[in-house]
Formats: C-alpha cells, structure tokens, sequence
C-alpha cells in the first residue's frame, strides 16, 4: 500500500490511507497513513456500522492537513467487533442451528465425500437465501458455475486431478482456485445470518472443522501439495486453508 | 487482530520478512487543496472486480475499474490469500471498500466530491510489479479531476 502511495504521490496526486501492518508501512514510509489495529480483511473495522467507519476515514482524511510528512498515526479505537470477539469463548461449545445431513467419515472413500457435500450445499441453502435476501446481494459468483456445480467440480477434482477445465477461458486450476473460494463463500455468508457466528474465528473453525466442504479443502490441499503441477502445489501452500487453521495459535 | 502478535506465527514471520524495498530515498510530498475541496478516489488492493470482468488470478499486476456509482451487488473479489477476513466484505463492501461512506462525506461537505472511477488491483504482487499500473491509474483519476488519493489495503 504505501509503494503505492509513493508512485501517486510522484505522479501529483495527494494520498492519505489505511495502514494494518505496522511494520512495513514504517518501511516504505507513504506520505500519510492512518495505523489501525482492526482484523485484516477489515481496514475499516466493522461491518455495517457507518458512524464507526466514518470516524475512522475522517482520521485518515485529516492526515491531508499535515504541513510536512512522512505522517504515520495510530487510531486510538478498537473495532466494536472487538468487543463481540471478547465474548466468543461464551459461545464456544455452541452447536450449529443448520440442519446438516450426516456428513461421512474423515478416511471416507474421496466419492462419498462428493455426494454429502451435494446434501450439505443443499441444507444451506434456505440459510444462504435468507442472507442474500437481507444484504441484497452475494459475493458468490468469481468462478461463472452455479453454486452446485462449482461443488460438483471440486468433488470430481478430489477423484481425478486430470479433469477437464469446465470453462474454456479459464485453466482447470484456476477454477479450481475461484470454485472453492465459491464455496466458502456460499457457506459463509449463509453461516454468518446466524447471531453466534459473529467472528471470523468462529465462522472459520466451523467451516474447516465441522462441515464436509471442509473436510474436502483438507484433502484438497493434501492433494496439491503432492502434485508435480507448480500452480497446484502453490494452491496448496498457502492458497486454500488460512495458516490460523494449519498453526493454531498457542 | 493487525497486531503483529495478533497474527499466527507462521503469517507474521512472512510478514516480518516481507520485501518493502525500493522506496527509501523517495519522499515525495503533494499538498492539495483545502479538504472540502478535494475530489477523492479509493483505491483497494483487494482484488475486488465487477461480476461482468475477469477475476485476479496468480501474481495479476493488472488493475480493475469500480464506477463511482456501483451497485454493490455487482462486487466480488478474487484476492489468491486466504489469510484475512472475508466474511466482513460479504455483509457490507463498505468495511473494504466505503465507497458509500466517500459520497456522505461528499455530501456533509467533508470533502469536495466522489471521483466517477475507483480502482483496485491484488496487493500480493511486490509494488514494483504494479508500478506499470500505478501510473496508469494516476493518469486515468488526473483525467477525472481527482487530486486526492485514498489508499486501503486488505
């Protein structure tokens, strides 16, 4: 971000902005920016909480009124998520309220692991309406295969790595990459319409411990990071399950 | 959670380690205009693109055009990580991208105006990568009137 800011600024543009890593905007030193200790994915803190992201952009925005720089300032709140995530260890232990089919074991042959994840995509469906309906609109869509195939892929993926692209545009791989991120993005948002998966933390354990699409990512990534092809083996480094999940914190 | 020690060791090590090099001697300083005059345009490095273009893929240098007036049903983001949050995007794109925010505070009269294009590009690339689109960036907001960058990361 602050390379960025630099090549404007050299360019005549003012910048100001949001900094989430510390260090490496105190490296590359931009002009103005505005350290905030929100999770990253959030650089304005909350969703759906305009009066608390208009604080934050008016003290990024004020950065402009500096008589020289480089300006590198802390915001002095905490996102109000915070404080939602202060209370996550009173919801652990919690069940999940969807009505989930019974999902196969983890040693479970790679076919049976495609038709629960059929069932358990169809379970949360009224869940995922009822989110899109609310937030008028969906995030899911970056792979162009309906939900249902994008999971009928990834479950073919698991049992044939030779698998044809299904769209011609595209490499295999790289709708592999944009169908599972579908996916979690399907289960997700319709996860999220449910008042205790109120944190990241607590919606990611779900989806990658408790659920047969995570059970499928798991294998995937087994899978890519035994194949000789390059652009699957970086998939499955650090491109499918988030390294919190992999090196649990202590 | 952006606090370092908020982040799992393997992650913070990367990020400990992370290449920032290139911009050492340069310190450019560009003052603007009085703030309720500025004319602002966001620029993200979340990979966010329109349904109706292509989607980031590996190491993609290139950027992606966000009308001023989008709808935010018409976002999605391609970003190749995994390691940030995106369930905070899916209920509301203005916790990564306000634009929303940017036109009330164009209309308290905070700032001037909204540029009529935004911009977003991967932030996974090293900057020099992107430095190509960069200019051409800066060059499309000068033609727009923008003299006011407002840079969010992911």
């Amino acid at each position: 971000m602050g390379g960025l800011s630099i090549y404007f600024e050299e360019e005549g543009l003012a910048t100001t902005g949001i900094s989430l890593i510390r260090i490496h905007t105190e490296r590359t030193r931009p002009p103005r920016a505005l350290w905030v200790p929100f999770e990253l994915g959030r650089p304005l803190g909350t969703p759906n909480d305009p009066a608390f992201q208009q604080r934050v952009m008016r003290a990024a925005l004020e950065l402009l009124n500096a008589s020289d720089g480089p300006v590198l300032v802390d915001y002095p709140e905490d996102a109000p998520a915070a404080a939602a995530g202060a209370a996550e260890s009173a919801m652990e232990g919690m069940a999940c309220p969807v009505d989930f089919p019974q999902s196969p074991d983890k040693t479970a042959p790679t076919s049976q692991i495609g038709m629960a994840l059929m069932k358990e995509i169809d379970a949360l469906a009224p869940w995922y309406e009822l989110a899109v309906a609310k937030r008028c609109r969906t995030t899911v869509g970056i792979s162009g295969l309906p939900v249902n195939d994008a999971g009928m892929y990834l479950a073919g993926f698991l049992e044939d790595q030779a698998m044809r692209s299904p769209r011609d545009s595209l490499p295999a791989g790289q709708v592999l990459k944009f169908a599972y991120e579908d996916l979690k993005a399907y289960y997700t948002e319709a996860i999220t319409i449910q008042p205790a998966f109120n944190t990241s933390k607590r919606v990611e354990d779900w989806l990658f411990n408790e659920t047969v699409l995570g059970a499928a990512l798991w294998r995937l990534r087994a899978i890519c990071r035994a194949s000789s092809d390059e652009f699957l083996q970086f998939l499955g480094r650090n491109s499918i399950v988030p390294d919190r999940q992999i090196n649990p914190p202590n | 959670m952006a606090r370092l020690e908020d982040i799992p060791l393997s992650e913070r090590k990367m990020m400990q380690e992370l290449d920032c090099s290139g911009f050492e001697e340069r310190r450019p300083w560009v003052r603007g205009p009085a703030l309720e005059r500025r004319r602002v345009a966001i620029v993200s490095t979340a990979a966010l693109n329109l349904r109706s273009d292509a989607g980031f893929r590996r190491n993609d240098t290139s950027f992606r055009v966000i009308p001023g007036d989008v709808n935010p049903a018409e976002v999605v983001m391609s970003h190749s990580s995994v390691n940030f949050d995106r369930t905070g995007f899916q209920q509301d794109l203005n916790v990564c991208f306000p634009l929303q925010r940017l036109h009330e505070l164009a209309a308290e009269g905070v700032i001037g105006s909204v540029a009529n294009f935004h911009f977003t590009v991967s932030g996974a690339p090293h900057p020099a990568q992107i430095e190509p689109s960069a200019r051409a960036i800066a060059r499309a907001m000068k033609a727009d009137a923008v003299d006011t960058v407002f840079l969010v990361p992911i």
